[in-house]
C-alpha cells in the first residue's frame, strides 16, 4: 500500500520528467564542480564555511527554513523525488530505487549531490 | 592502504557522510570515514551542516513531529539482520 504522499511525488515526478531517466539527470549534472577530479579534494571555492551560528537554534529559524524551501525547487527532478521520498516516513531505499527505477549505488550518488548543492545553495544564499 | 588518497578524497568522504546518516556503513567504509575527518576540518564542517539540514528537512516535511528520532526502515531492517546474525552465530 503507497502512502498517499509517496504516490504524489512519484506522479509529479513522472510528469516532470520529459526525458528518460538517465538523461534527465546527466542534463543536470552540475555536481562535478564541487570536487577535483584527480584526487575528490573540494575545490578551494567550494569548501563549506561555518555560516550557522552555533549559538541561534536552526531548527527555529525561519529564513533558514524558507531558504531550504526555495533550494528544493531549484533540484532537478529526480533527485527532489529521491530526496523528498527518503525524508518521508520509513521509506525503504530499496522501494524508493524501484519506485523511480534507479539502481542502488545510483540513489547513493543522487542523495550525495543533493546534499552537497543543497548546501552549497543554503551557504549562498543564508549571508 | 593508500592513505593520501583517503587524506584528500573529500568527495568519497562526504558520499560516505550522507551514507551514514541513512544506513550502516561497512567496517571498510567506516575506517575511510574517521581516517579522513581526523585530518580534514572542511568535511566535518560538512558533516556538521548536512545533518543540520537532514534535520531542518525533516520539519519541513513533519512540521507537527516533536524531536523524538524516528528510525528509518533501512535502519531497522539492517539492525534485525545484525541481531539475526550474531543469534545464528550462537547456535540459538
Amino acid at each position: 500500500m503507497v502512502n498517499r504522499n509517496i504516490k504524489k511525488i512519484i506522479d509529479m515526478y513522472r510528469k516532470l520528467s520529459k526525458y528518460s531517466f538517465e538523461e534527465n539527470v546527466l542534463m543536470n549534472d552540475n555536481s562535478n564542480n564541487f570536487f577535483e577530479s584527480e584526487n575528490g579534494h573540494w575545490k578551494r571555492e567550494y569548501q563549506p564555511r561555518e555560516f550557522i551560528d552555533d549559538s541561534l537554534d536552526p531548527l527555529l529559524n525561519e529564513e533558514l527554513k524558507g531558504i531550504i524551501q526555495s533550494c528544493m525547487q531549484k533540484l532537478p527532478a529526480l533527485w527532489l523525488s529521491v530526496f523528498t521520498m527518503k525524508h518521508m516516513d520509513d521509506e525503504s531505499t530499496d522501494f524508493i530505487c524501484k519506485q523511480l527505477k534507479v539502481t542502488a549505488s545510483y540513489f547513493w550518488v543522487i542523495i550525495h549531490r543533493t546534499k552537497v548543492s543543497l548546501r552549497a545553495c543554503l551557504e549562498k544564499n543564508w549571508i | 592502504m593508500m592513505f593520501k588518497k583517503i587524506a584528500y578524497d573529500c568527495k568519497r568522504a562526504t558520499l560516505l557522510i550522507e551514507k551514514k546518516q541513512i544506513t550502516f556503513l561497512s567496517i571498510r567504509e567506516r575506517f575511510e570515514l574517521r581516517t579522513h575527518l581526523a585530518g580534514c576540518s572542511v568535511c566535518r564542517v560538512f558533516e556538521k551542516q548536512s545533518i543540520i539540514i537532514n534535520r531542518l528537512v525533516g520539519k519541513l516535511i513533519h512540521p507537527n513531529s516533536h524531536n523524538s528520532s524516528r528510525l528509518g526502515k533501512d535502519f531497522k531492517d539492517r539492525m534485525q539482520k545484525r541481531i539475526d546474525q550474531q543469534l545464528d552465530g550462537r547456535g540459538y
